[in-house]
């Protein structure tokens, strides 16, 4: 599953950005020899790593990092307007609300399928895109690899070029990277075509909240998370009970959902007792889940 | 500067046919002093063999010479493409021939194709998958030759490659993605909206009018509302017989 982090759940996130971090570090310095991010501390971390980013990381079941990448608002800097500003030289990058720029893709292992056959990336791609779609964002821009861009032009997606394949890094002993800016538009129809492109018919995103609910073979719609985080915005002070909440409703064997039936009764005596919105509980119930063992 | 690769990408997505496509890039590449393009299917685009041209302009004269004379076998602008690292670059000949051991062969093909009035080329990987590659040369007497022509031409080719590709597999009887770009919904789907037509796959994900409800955040009220309209606007009795006809019509693609 997709774990979505950003400033309203990245308290619980704590141990698993660290590992992202160290980890970028060991991709993006040590292997791909990008010098200028190196830091002593061992953590790669740039401006744009800040409380508006948004996370969307690969984790397995033990909460290790398969893969991940980055969403960061254009109302802000972005890498576009900055590092790369003299790049787009056939149209700009579009700033907005509505507009987001993604950065720092990587996968730790290439080799990993999930049970049903799908490697990290499809499972990235589509949850950011399912995740972006119900955010009502618009496009995503971006600095990629040529390489990446020459294989994305055979995916269902609308993905323009913003500049011209060009050169980069080769300073202080950095080697000469090829890439180049572009868009991709967003659509449902889009996301539809690419679900069924490479046959993923169920929901990505994952409910899983940090360590309170380690579960990660069910997918949510972004509907539900998206709630989710409006309601830990809101009421911060409830996350817990959020997060057992959506621990109970994880389960999939028989047993284990009689025993989280007992619990969403407890919970709910809980709800009633905090003034719990009872619009989370129409959202989280479990007709909104489904079984993704993809 | 950039007008004219502006106004090739936007009329690169309204080309038809490989004639057309070729006519486009004649009228591009002409201005940067390239006679001879040609783009060929590496290995794994089905409905082509390997090593066929996809789409180009090619000097007749030097491709039969470089056939009649088997080049292909040791051509090092070839070689060289097929052994890339996965990473897209562009290489111009001088810089495979300044970077390269070439073999005595391979050194003739580029002294003959100098005599061919090609003097320089560019030669552009284009890997669209782990089991597809297609190579694009191109050459000319008077090449002009700096990054930003690079990045002009790299644009073109992928661009060009790409519409190429989508053409032929569809003169092949094939989709870019099968059963997608060319699913176009059936007249009577049309007439549903959005929303009905959410509410039609809930319902064949056999969700009940209170699940659909509460997904989609409105009252079961509605939820009726929009179903007896599905079943008004598909002529049908029953919301099953609607979910029929959204199958047979190809609604769940």
């Amino acid at each position: 599953m997709i774990h979505v982090i950003n400033k309203h759940n990245r308290h619980l996130y704590y141990s698993v950005l660290d590992d992202m971090h160290r980890l970028r570090h060991k991709v993006f310095v040590e292997q791909r020899g990008w010098k200028k991010l190196e830091k002593l501390d061992g953590y790669e971390i740039d401006e744009f790593d800040n409380e508006e980013t948004t996370y969307f990381l690969k984790l397995d079941r033990d909460m290790r990092i398969l893969g991940g990448m980055r969403m960061c608002p254009t109302t802000g800097p972005t890498q576009l307007n900055t590092i790369f500003k003299d790049t787009c030289v056939l149209d700009p990058q579009p700033v907005g609300a509505e507009h987001y720029e993604w950065s720092r893709y990587f996968i730790v292992d290439t080799k990993y399928r999930s049970a049903l056959g799908k490697p990290v990336h499809y499972e990235l791609y589509a949850g950011i895109l399912e995740y972006a779609i119900a955010r009502g964002i618009k496009t995503l821009s971006g600095f990629i690899e040529t390489a990446t861009y020459t294989r994305s032009l055979n995916m269902p997606w609308d993905m323009k070029q913003l500049g011209l394949p060009a050169e980069y890094g080769g300073s202080h002993g950095e080697p000469i990277g090829y890439g180049l800016p572009t868009i991709l538009t967003l659509d449902t129809i889009a996301l539809r075509k690419t679900k069924i492109f490479w046959r993923m018919r169920k929901p990505v995103l994952s409910l899983s909240l940090g360590e309170l609910t380690p579960f990660a073979e069910i997918g949510f719609k972004p509907a539900v998370v998206l709630a989710v985080e409006e309601f830990i915005a809101e009421h911060p002070e409830h996350i817990e009970i959020v997060a057992a909440y959506a621990e109970a409703l994880q389960a999939v064997d028989a047993s284990t959902r009689i025993k989280a039936a007992e619990v969403i009764a407890d919970l709910s005596d809980q709800e009633l007792a905090i003034d719990f919105s009872p619009s989370m509980l129409n959202k989280i119930n479990v007709t909104n889940i489904s079984v993704a063992a993809q | 500067m950039y007008q004219t690769i502006k106004n090739f990408l936007d009329e690169v997505y309204t080309v038809e046919t490989i004639p057309e496509l070729e006519t486009l890039l004649r009228q591009v590449l002409e201005h940067y002093g390239i006679h001879h393009f040609i783009c060929t299917n590496i290995y794994g685009l089905d409905c082509l063999a390997d090593r066929k041209p996809m789409f180009g302009m090619w000097d007749t004269k030097w491709v039969n010479h470089f056939i009649n004379n088997s080049y292909y076998l040791e051509d090092a602008v070839a070689q060289h493409c097929n052994g890339l690292e996965d990473d897209g670059r562009p290489y111009y000949w001088t810089e495979l021939i300044a970077n390269k051991d070439l073999s005595k062969i391979q050194y003739k093909i580029f002294g003959e194709a100098w005599d061919a009035d090609l003097r320089e080329g560019l030669v552009i990987p284009l890997r669209v998958s782990d089991d597809e590659l297609a190579m694009v040369s191109m050459a000319g007497k008077n090449f002009k030759q700096n990054s930003e022509v690079r990045g002009i031409l790299h644009t073109v080719s992928m661009q060009a490659h790409r519409k190429a590709r989508e053409i032929l597999l569809r003169d092949h009887g094939k989709q870019l993605m099968p059963d997608l770009l060319g699913f176009v919904p059936h007249p009577e789907m049309k007439r549903l909206t959005p929303t009905e037509l959410n509410i039609l796959k809930f319902l064949a994900e056999d969700k009940t009018p209170t699940d659909i409800a509460v997904i989609t955040g409105v009252s079961i009220h509605t939820v009726n509302h929009h179903s007896a309209n599905i079943k008004r606007k598909l002529e049908v009795k029953s919301l099953y017989g609607a979910i029929g006809k959204a199958i047979r019509y190809g609604l769940f693609h």
